[in-house]
């Protein structure tokens, strides 16, 4: 049974500070591992130790997997914890790891790379008889791609097999563009991924995005902790999460996460991980892809179940079994994450920078905030611009609703445009209030979601916001006698 | 005194005059608001502003005031100058290749001292995990390439200059 005393976080921000929480909860020792863009942020300011990455950006110092180790070497780490994103799929850092003789906080690398090529996954999960989209496989038979994909009929989806978050998806509606649109296709997997092959799927209308948290341990027990949907995304990114789904009926819920949980069982599924479904609007679901990770969005399944996943995943780690059976995991209330991020809404969401000049995180009955972010501190384009999830629990959807929409409202971030208002738009907009998000909202309903024109009383409270701000401006009034100062203003 | 500011694209000219009561009169766009403003214990402050108060957070940078209230969340308020526009007067758009939002650069296709042809592929770079490729607007030549791959950039910073051919 490996036994740890010291962690390194592999990380950074709200997460990094998040997995701290917890492994100082169960009495470990913290090591977080930085570049030093990070030096002053939260994490590396609370972890008991600190060691500084080098690269030639700082996403590639959180990218170096002999530094890592080395990092570990020289600070007596027994473990890492890779987080989300980064590291933490990557079955050769698990080996790396494995072979220095520290544990990696996760699945075996074996698990990683079968659930990491799409391709595979799918094939593994087709075989085993869960349900997937009708499709194509170009690997198959290369020869005959064109013509099976064709017999998928549209609407079809082609994908890249080593891909992810979207990236070289293209819809085909006409199968006329078929040949063409796979060319684009291959073309950028390769430049993403540096891997051209390519497989097509059915495309499902009106898709929601469905997941299932499952856990298992190293004895081959699994458990789901029931679903999250993930259907409120822009760019492919999610920014609104929340447990139970509006959209399941109880038989489709069970239905749903004991097809998630059959899936890690059949391949031995370790630790923490997340079966990602598409969901049609008759009720049909498919396998989409399994992420051998924590998700960002794991908060909502806490707030529900209220299961430590961060110290699940410890647990497991340590060779320890689950201490909780399936009828032992209950959803309890309704839970909502909203995403904030440094990102300008009315400009196609691209990404703002710029200092933190005031930070104050909403708090309340029910309302748990994720963050990695000081006052002071810059956040610049070289990482996910995410700044903090505000994640709030109520006893029923509506209350989890108006309780996030007040938590948003009582979100302070000045210095640098977020999404905040943008969010609660999205939040008290008729289809998401009724449970009918799907993953085309935010495109369908852009002009809906735009922000209504700034009132009078607003631009008056700017303006003397500004006024009173401007030292320089005070200054001068304040000189000039009070029965002049009009007059001064003419001369002006 | 007077000043120009910029709130969610609209400009607005104030002139500020002392008033008698210990704050401030704000003629702005031909209507006059009197305001005074203290400060809260929690760092708030309360403006009241024609006989109305309003707890908000106020902060400010060199060139923009923030602020927040709960029923309109945060403004930026900018501060331009009367003269010209907010900051972005540089040289000649033309000129300039700026980035149209924040990013990392994937690819520099071109060497200082290049010439281009109008519509030739000079820079790849890549924002919100999506890719964008930077094209010559006019046939010229690469005065400078200012970021080099790996390197990141803020919105409207100048990724590249082009000189006459």
């Amino acid at each position: 049974m490996p036994v740890f005393q010291k962690v390194l976080i592999a990380n950074r921000g709200e997460i990094a500070l998040r997995i701290h929480r917890s492994l100082k909860a169960m009495g470990l020792s913290t090591v977080v591992a930085h570049h030093a863009v990070d030096a002053g942020s939260p994490a590396v300011l609370e972890a008991d130790q600190a060691v500084e990455l080098h690269g030639a950006t700082p996403v590639a110092a959180y990218l170096d997997i002999a530094q890592i180790v080395e990092a570990c070497r020289s600070t007596g780490a027994q473990a890492v914890h890779p987080g989300y994103g980064f590291l933490s799929e990557n079955a050769d850092f698990a080996r790396a790891l494995m072979q220095a003789g520290i544990v990696f906080i996760g699945p075996r690398a074996d698990t990683i790379e079968l659930m990491g090529d799409k391709v595979r996954a799918r094939n593994f999960v087709a075989e085993r008889g869960f349900p997937v989209a009708p499709g194509a496989i170009e690997d198959e038979d290369p020869a005959t791609f064109l013509e099976r994909a064709r017999q998928v009929g549209s609407p079809l989806l082609i994908k890249p097999s080593a891909g992810g978050g979207g990236k070289g998806m293209r819809i085909v509606r006409d199968l006329a563009q078929l040949e063409a649109e796979v060319a684009t296709a291959r073309r950028e997997g390769e430049r993403y991924f540096g891997d051209g092959r390519l497989f097509v799927e059915r495309y499902v209308e009106r898709p929601r995005h469905i997941e299932v948290q499952v856990l298992g341990d190293e004895s081959g027990q699994v458990v789901h902790l029931w679903e999250r949907e993930c259907s409120v995304q822009r760019r492919f990114q999610k920014i609104i999460e929340e447990t139970p789904s509006p959209a399941l009926t109880g038989k489709q819920r069970l239905d749903i996460c004991e097809a998630a949980a059959g899936i890690a069982r059949a391949c031995g599924y370790r630790g923490a991980g997340t079966v990602e479904f598409i969901y049609g609007a008759g009720g049909e679901f498919y396998f989409l892809e399994m992420n051998t990770r924590l998700q960002v969005e794991h908060p909502v399944t806490e707030m529900v179940t209220g299961i430590d996943l961060v110290r699940e995943q410890v647990r497991v780690a340590r060779g320890e079994p689950l201490a909780f059976a399936q009828s032992d995991i209950a959803q309890q209330g309704h839970a909502i994450e909203c995403r904030l991020y440094a990102e300008d809404a009315a400009h196609d969401f691209r990404p703002a920078i710029g200092k933190i000049l005031r930070w104050q995180a909403p708090a309340g009955p029910g309302v748990r905030v994720d963050s990695g972010v000081r006052e002071g501190q810059a956040v610049t384009a070289a990482f996910d611009p995410m700044i903090a999830k505000i994640i709030c629990h109520g006893a029923t959807r509506d209350e989890a609703i108006a309780r996030s929409v007040h938590a948003l409202q009582d979100t302070v971030l000045l210095g640098l445009t977020t999404n905040a208002r943008y969010l609660t738009r999205v939040l008290l907009h008729p289809e998401f209030m009724e449970g009918r998000a799907d993953t085309g909202m935010l495109t369908r309903c852009a002009d809906e979601l735009r922000a209504p024109p700034q009132s009078e009383a607003d631009t008056d409270m700017a303006i003397v916001a500004a006024v009173l701000s401007d030292r320089e401006l005070l200054r001068s009034v304040r000189s000039v006698p009070s029965m002049h100062a009009a007059m001064g203003a003419w001369r002006n | 005194m007077r000043r120009r500011y910029l709130i969610d694209g609209q400009t607005h000219d104030v002139v500020v005059t002392r008033s008698i009561h210990g704050g401030f009169s704000i003629v702005r766009d031909g209507r006059r608001i009197d305001a005074r403003a203290e400060g809260l214990p929690d760092g708030r402050q309360r403006f009241h502003i024609d006989g109305q108060e309003h707890a908000v957070w106020v902060a400010c940078s060199e060139k923009s005031a923030f602020l927040h209230s709960t029923l309109s969340g945060a403004i930026e308020i900018e501060t331009v100058d009367a003269a010209g526009g907010a900051g972005q007067a540089r040289t000649g758009a033309s000129d300039t290749l700026v980035a149209p939002m924040p990013g990392t650069v994937i690819a520099v296709q071109v060497c200082e001292g290049d010439m281009v042809n109008a519509g030739q592929p000079l820079m790849v770079i890549e924002s919100m995990k999506l890719e964008t490729t930077l094209f010559a607007p006019r046939e010229a030549r690469i005065q400078a390439v200012h970021f080099g791959v790996g390197a990141t950039f803020g919105l409207k910073a100048i990724l590249l200059t082009l000189a006459d051919a």
